[in-house]
Formats: structure tokens, sequence, C-alpha cells
């Protein structure tokens, strides 16, 4: 029996030690890992892998799937993905690519209101965050703002080893029954927002918080975000959002396919001024690379 | 419980080690703890179907005590009958009530009236024609003075639930199992450690080989209107090794599992798909419940000691019932009058034991005889697997028809994908398991021949291939719905 137990011990420590190995080089050969396996994790984890090559451009892109629609992912200096990496993903994207990339000088978020804010207690949160940023080489960005949520779920802890990522079992739910109005930020992506200002102001970066389109309807509905704006009020990120309602470009209901994303056949017709409103809209801050910009502009309306 | 479950996951090495460090003090704390165990493996389905199992197990205990005191040849009969009616009552109620008034009202239909039968939307409990099969052989066995009776209750309870064959076999007979309950295991490691092996083995076949065909065969079956006789015939060879990859991979986990807590469970397949014939592959095919037609139906019917044409009878009637056992459909009596053809030219010209080895014993590769043999026998079963698979005879028809149509020769339109990713899975089990023909099952090592580094990474390549391949959504076994 003391044989058979310290035999399945040591093989289970072995069985880890390999599986460990194996997920180990698959996460450090990303050709390999994203040829085998088209998980939807790997998406997201590819714009991590992304952030840590080199980006010629000056101006990095990051933000939700609505910016998504505007600025899509190149696997260069647009790296947006989706609103459940939330800030604090965002925030590791940013502080990889400014670290490999001394030569980016602008960095722009973009994130509709209702999802810049949101909290992280989620039921999209492991898939989208927790699996592809939870790793040991990322320890060093985190703080206990995020400890103290993982300790909420102690289970997310074992995503820090490689292999647990890939197995084939039920993502951990993040959700959680305390209902937090859409018309607010949560404080830990406020948290994670003035970390990501902070960062930059200490790398020479701008950073610039705009917001892709929003529905009309929701002007009315969010009272045109009075909460959220008190909110911020004498916050350090204060300023950075004082642009960022300078940014919402309201479009008409009619125009959308779901509750928050644009109808392709519109972002077709439309996207170069949906662009442009950007721009304008923060005209001053800083002179971004537009012509880069509107040529990966073009190449997407033509690929699409 | 699902053997391939989160939750089985976490109760086995609980009961597994709670069995041998706490319970093992003596028999009646092993078998007690076996009982409260495989009650609660039962009661995760739904805790009502305890009361069935309790009820059945209580009723041919009595039976057997009475037997073993009762001389008349009168009394003894009449018990076994009330153990006979008691347990083919509950089956016949939950498994096939709906079915005989079903067919009783297209019966009439056939004399030109017509109405709606009442049926009755029944569950039917898990396991109950393998429970059923087993307490069944008890009574019989005592019946026939081939067994003692059980007067250890316990013993007998726990018996009748063990946990490991409860819901889908192998169908144990008394005179095996219940013995190995009466006295007290001990732990070998030898037999724990080759039975994780199995249920490994068994966990491979069911996750990764029998769910990714499912895929391939459902999308197949339910568009078959749609599909070219060649993407037919490859449906049909995908659900033939579905099957036998689920079924077998169930006996394996469930022999594995019986052998960590020190029994000895009947072999219920050897590699049936290497026969050379009908008569071999039923030597191999659900061997528990073949051998049970056998000795308690066959045998006493007259076997085939009765002249030509009583054989044949009796070839049709074992073979109809085993059909019917499957389920309350006449695709499966279909399915078993499709074997009974199959087997009675061997039988009615003394072939039926040609073939009592392993095919190419003592070398590794077949010859073409073998291999030309082999592939009959799997086209044979293949097309009765057709009857199987469907939902109805007119299904089945509809489907051979188009699979033998021109389109045979075309290209299968499937072909490409999940289903080549099958196919190389496949291959990788067949090879495992040719290889190990002569063995239990396709991960037995012989511990003096292999070295530790060997067998250690074939488990961890074989965890690898269920990892990365294995689908997990806990999908049920097909055998539960039987």
């Amino acid at each position: 029996m003391r044989k058979f137990i310290v035999n399945i011990l040591l093989f289970t420590f072995l069985l880890l030690v390999v599986l460990n190995i194996i997920a180990t080089i698959l996460l450090n050969s990303p050709k390999l890992l994203f040829t085998i396996s088209d998980e939807s994790w790997l998406r997201i984890y590819k714009r991590v892998i992304s952030s840590q090559e080199k980006i010629k451009s000056d101006t990095l892109y990051i933000g939700d799937s609505v910016a998504g629609q505007l600025f899509p992912y190149n696997g260069k200096n647009q790296l947006t993905s989706n609103g459940a990496v939330y800030p604090i993903g965002n925030y590791i994207l940013v502080c990889n690519a400014i670290k490999n990339n001394p030569n980016i000088t602008t960095v722009i978020y973009l994130g509709v209101p209702r999802v810049i804010g949101r909290k992280i207690e989620r039921t999209r949160t492991c898939n989208n965050f927790i699996k592809p940023f939870l790793t040991v080489d990322n320890i060093k960005y985190f703080d206990s703002s995020l400890f103290d949520k993982l300790n909420n779920k102690k289970l997310s802890y074992l995503y820090f080893l490689p292999f647990y990522r890939f197995l084939p079992i039920s993502e951990l739910d993040f959700s959680d029954t305390v209902r937090k109005s859409p018309y607010l930020m949560d404080e830990f992506a406020i948290h994670w927002i003035e970390k990501m200002m902070a960062f930059c102001e200490s790398n020479n970066v701008k950073l610039i918080l705009a917001s892709p389109p929003v529905a009309k309807s929701l002007r009315k509905k969010s009272n045109n975000w009075s909460a959220m704006r008190k909110q911020i009020k004498g916050r350090k990120c204060a300023a950075l959002f004082r642009v960022y309602f300078r940014t919402i470009n309201y479009l008409p209901d009619r125009f959308l396919k779901d509750r928050v994303h644009w109808k392709k056949s519109y972002l077709t017709k439309h996207r170069p001024k949906l662009i442009e409103h950007i721009y304008k809209s923060i005209r001053g801050i800083r002179n971004i690379d537009r012509e880069g910009a509107r040529e990966q502009n073009s190449r997407f309306n033509s690929t699409r | 419980m699902l053997f391939n479950s989160i939750e089985f996951a976490i109760f086995l090495p609980i009961v597994f080690a709670v069995y041998w460090l706490v319970a093992n003090k003596n028999l009646k704390f092993q078998n007690a703890f076996l009982l409260i165990a495989s009650y609660m493996f039962y009661g995760w389905w739904d805790w009502r179907f305890l009361s069935l199992i309790i009820f059945s197990s209580l009723i041919d205990f009595i039976v057997g005590i009475k037997l073993s005191k009762a001389e008349s040849k009168r009394k003894r009969k009449l018990l076994l009958l009330t153990s006979i009616s008691v347990n083919l009552g509950f089956l016949g109620f939950f498994k096939y009530f709906n079915f005989f008034a079903d067919s009783f009202a297209n019966a009439f239909t056939l004399f030109g009236t017509s109405f709606d039968p009442a049926r009755l939307s029944i569950i039917l409990p898990v396991g109950i024609s393998f429970y059923t099969f087993q307490t069944l052989s008890y009574s019989i066995d005592v019946y026939r003075r081939k067994l003692e009776p059980n007067n250890d209750i316990i013993a007998f309870f726990a018996f009748v639930s063990f946990f490991p064959q409860l819901v889908a076999g192998p169908i144990e007979r008394a005179a095996n199992l219940l013995p190995q309950f009466r006295t007290k295991r001990n732990f070998d490691y030898s037999r724990a450690a080759d039975g994780m092996r199995q249920i490994l083995w068994g966990l491979f076949k069911k996750i990764v080989i029998a769910d990714n065909c499912a895929i391939i065969v459902d999308d197949i079956f339910h568009n078959y209107s749609q599909y070219p006789g060649s993407t037919l015939l490859l449906g049909a060879v995908f659900f033939s090794l579905q099957i036998y990859s689920d079924f077998s991979g169930y006996s394996d986990i469930a022999i594995g599992t019986g052998r960590l807590f020190g029994f000895n469970l009947m072999r219920n397949f050897a590699f049936p798909y290497f026969s050379r014939d009908i008569a071999e592959f039923w030597r191999r095919w659900h061997i528990s419940l073949s051998t049970w037609f056998r000795d308690y139906l066959y045998i006493p019917l007259g076997g085939s000691r009765g002249g030509v044409w009583l054989t044949i009878r009796n070839i049709f009637i074992i073979f109809t019932v085993t059909g019917f056992w499957h389920g309350a459909n006449w695709t499966f009596i279909v399915w078993g009058l499709l074997h009974a053809l199959y087997f009675l030219p061997l039988l009615l010209l003394s072939r039926n034991r040609k073939y009592m080895n392993d095919v190419a014993e003592g070398r590794f590769f077949p010859n073409i005889r073998e291999i030309l043999q082999i592939g009959t026998t799997f086209f044979q079963t293949t097309i009765a697997f057709v009857f199987f698979r469907a939902e109805t005879i007119e299904q089945s028809l509809l489907y051979l028809g188009r699979m033998f149509s021109e389109s045979l020769f075309s290209f299968p339109s499937v072909l490409s994908g999940q289903a080549l990713i099958s196919l190389t899975l496949i291959g990788l089990m067949v090879m495992i398991e040719w290889m190990k023909r002569d063995k239990q099952h396709g991960l037995q090592f012989d511990s003096a021949k292999s070295s530790k580094v060997f067998r250690w990474s074939s488990y961890v390549f074989i965890i690898l291939l269920i990892l990365l391949f294995g689908k997990f959504d806990e999908t049920e076994f097909i055998y539960f719905q039987f």
C-alpha cells in the first residue's frame, strides 16, 4: 500500500513536471502553440506576445472590442482586444510594449464608457484575463489589489502553473452577485488606469484615453455619464477622463449590430470619419502617427 | 456519477483511501463501507431508484435463504419464480412497458382500427438491465445448488450494488463475485497498479476515441440523406469503433476500479474486432452478457443438442433476446436477428469453435487470409450496427440503401479535420491493442520485460493524448441507456 501511494505521488509529481515543461515550451513557442490550438484565450495571448515584440510605430492602440472595430488587432501597434481584458490586462500590454519599444511615444487606450470601468468579477474573466495574463513573468506587474481579487477565487492561483491553463476543465467563474451600475467605474478599474498613467508618465509616454462611438440612446440613459464624471472628479486620472468624455461620438442606435458593436456595413463606409472624429477630439494633445494609422485603416477596409 | 466526470475523480481516491486505510480492519467494515460508497455512487443520479435496488437485493437475499431451507421441488420452483418475476417485472415495467403498448397499438392498425395506447412517462433507472441479471444469476445458481446461499446481508447487498460494475457491467456471476465479498481483501500492489493502467486505457478509449467518433457519427446519422454512400460507410465504421471504445472503455474502467479494491471482475471484451468469424466475435464481445444468455437461456433450452431445428430455434431465441435486452426498439431485435443469421451457418457446419486462440499467435503480422477474415467479420458487424444506431428500421434501411448506391465509390465528404484526427487516434489504438492482443487490456505490461521508464513514459503519453484530444463534456456511456 505504501509503495503504491509513493509511486502514485511520484508519478503525479513527474507528470506535473513534464506537463509544465511542455506547457512552458508551448507558451514560449507561439507559432507552434497557435498552430496546434485555437482556444479562445489564445487570441488574447497573441496580444501579450505581440506586446513583447518589436513595434515600429510611435503610437500604440489598445482597447476593447468596439475599439477593435476601428483599430483591429494587427500584431504590431494595434493590440486591441476586448472588455474582459480590463485596464489591468491593458496595463500589462502597455508595460511590455513600452519596455521593448522605446520608440513608442503615445498610447491611445480606447474603450466605451460602459466597458472601460467594468468590474473584474465577471464570467469571462478567466478566459480573457486569467489564462493569458496570470503568469509568473507578469507577477512583477501585479499588486495587492489583484491579489485581493484572486484571494476571493483561490483556485485562480493554479493558473500560475503553466500547464493548468491547458487543462480541459471548466473555467473558473469569477462572477459574483454584487450588482454594479453600468454608469459608474469600478474602483479596481480606476486603480489600474491610474497605474497605467503613472507608468506612461515615468517613461515619457503620453497616455490618451478615448472612446469609440457610443449608441445615442445611452447619452440619455446615462445622463451624459454624469455619475461617472462625478466619480472621477478630483482623482489622479481626472484630466485623462476630461479628454475621454470629449471623444465620445454618439451615433444612432440603428447602426448597432448588437447593443455595443457597430454594423459592418456602416463601418465599411464611415470608419475613416469615425477615426477622424477621435483624432480631432484629441488634437493638440499629441501629434499622432496619423498617416500610419490611415494606411492601416485602408488596409482593414480592403481586407473586409 | 459518470466515470469520466470530475465528481468521480474526487470520489474514487477518497473511497480508495478510506477503504484501505480506515475500513480495512475486518471484512464487515470493508463490505459495509463499499455498500455505502456504492449507494452514494448510484444515488448521485437519482436517490429514489435506490429503493428499487434495495428491494431487488432484499427479495433475492430472502429467496436465497429460503431456497437453502426448502426441500420440495415445488416450493423451490415457486421461490425461483418469485425472484424471476420480481426482477423481470421491474425490468419489463421500466424498460419495455411503452414498447409493448405501442407495438400492441400498431398491431391493431393492421386490422383497420387504431387507438392511442396508454403510455407512461417512465424514467429508466440506470443500470437496471445489468444488476437485474446479476441478482437473477444468484437466485438461479442457488436454485440449481451450484452456489451456497449467502447469509451475510451486507455482503450480499454490496455484491448487488458494487459500484464499479453497477451501471453498465460486466454482468457478474454470483459464483465469481460473491465469494470475493466473503473473504477479506488484502492490498495487492501489482493488482492495484494494473487496475490503474486499465482505468487509464479505458479513459483513453472513452474520452479520446469514442467521444471524438461520436461527433462524426452523430452528424452522419442525423443527416444521412445528404451524404454519399462512401460517407455513410465511414459513418457506420466510425460507429462500430465508437461503440466498442465506449463500452469496452467503460468495462476497462470498471474492471480496473474493481482491482483497486481487491476484486477480480470478469473480462467483458477481448479485442473483438480482431475476430476471424462471428462466432469468435461473440466470444470476445460483451462476454458477460453472451455467456449469461448461454448459461441461463441457451443451454436450458437445449442448446445445440436437440437436432437441427431445435438448434436453429435456440440460436434465433438467444440472439433476439440479446438484441431485445439492449432496448425496447425493433432496431435492436433486427440487430440480434442479423447476428443469428451470421452465426447460424457456422454452427450448422460445426465451424463455430474453429478459432479459439488469438489471431496470428506467435507472429506479429497477420497473414492475408487472416486480414481478409478480420475485415469480413468487421464488415458484417458494421452492417448490423447500422440497425443498432438508427432510430427506426426505416431509417436503417434507407441508410443502408443509400450506402450501397453508386456514391459508395465517391470520396467521403467528411474526410477532413475532425475525421482525420479521429482516424489517426483510432490507428494508434488499434496498433496498441494489436500488440497487446494476448493481454487483458492495451496498457498491460510485463514488468519483467519492460522498464519502468518505458512504462511511465507510456502513461504520460496516454495522459497527454487524453488532455490534448479528449472531449471533456462528460458525455454518457452508450450502454447506460440499456
